[in-house]
């Protein structure tokens, strides 16, 4: 359900699989990067680039990553589409979340 | 008046694939960000539907999409469980509620999403009417 890429100093890409975020698949990808943040991943960028629609319940799976996390790292955004950026507009997850345009952009960042 | 009705069987991959062929269908009829608020809504409320709403086994949700001079009217009919009377009124903007919940988001991106919103259940139907269009950018 995802794909994931361990960059120098242990920054996680995720990227989920598919291009629509749902009720169908939030469960899995939930608990697929939840996994990952067990094993040690705790500064994670979630690449939505391929991912053309996120409804609430995917919403809210990226949300508890970001709970899970807390403060012992990061949980970062990239790559949103139109219709994901309304999305994180419209319940102001742009308030929550960093937010770049792309894994590049945000690795640099969590890295500087 | 163009219209076309959906089938749409509880489950919820049912739902992803029944979005694609309705937003095919109404992609000329309503600007791109009208079309990415019909998008969120209808999900949100077929979701619930498939999750919540208590239909029969076998049972399957009807979707009725027409193409209206000012936008998209998209009509949902399920015979599942009657929704709470002031389900929607009672809806807060999604941007009120708190940014770390991860659930509880649905009904109010239906009624903050769409451009209007009428509900009725009776003789052990809903029929939840959403439009979509119109809005001032």
């Amino acid at each position: 359900m995802i794909h994931s890429h361990v960059r120098p100093h242990g920054i996680c890409i995720i990227r989920p699989e598919g291009d629509r975020l749902t009720a169908l698949g939030a469960n899995a990808f939930r608990q697929e990067a939840s996994d990952l943040i067990d094993a040690g991943s705790n500064r994670i960028v979630i690449d939505l680039s391929a991912v053309r629609f996120v409804d609430s319940s995917g919403l809210g799976a990226i949300v508890g990553l970001l709970k899970k996390v807390g403060n012992r790292g990061e949980v970062v955004v990239c790559g949103l589409g139109d219709a994901v950026r309304q999305m994180f507009r419209v319940t102001r997850m742009e308030r929550v979340f960093q937010i770049f345009p792309d894994a590049d952009a945000a690795v640099a960042a969590l890295d500087g | 008046m163009d219209s076309r009705g959906f089938h749409v069987e509880c489950r919820l991959d049912a739902v992803d694939a029944a979005m694609a062929a309705v937003c095919a269908f109404a992609g000329d009829a309503l600007a791109p960000d009208d079309l990415i608020r019909l998008e969120i809504a209808l999900t949100e409320a077929l979701t619930n539907i498939v999750l919540h709403g208590g239909l029969p086994p076998g049972a399957g949700i009807g979707v009725t999409v027409r193409k209206v001079p000012s936008g998209v009217s998209v009509e949902i009919r399920d015979p599942g469980r009657p929704v709470p009377a002031d389900l929607f009124q009672a809806a807060r903007d999604p941007a009120d509620l708190d940014p770390l919940a991860e659930s509880g988001r649905g009904i109010p991106l239906i009624v903050a999403l769409s451009d209007a919103l009428h509900y009725e259940g009776r003789d052990g139907a809903n029929r939840l009417t959403l439009r979509f269009g119109g809005r001032d950018a």
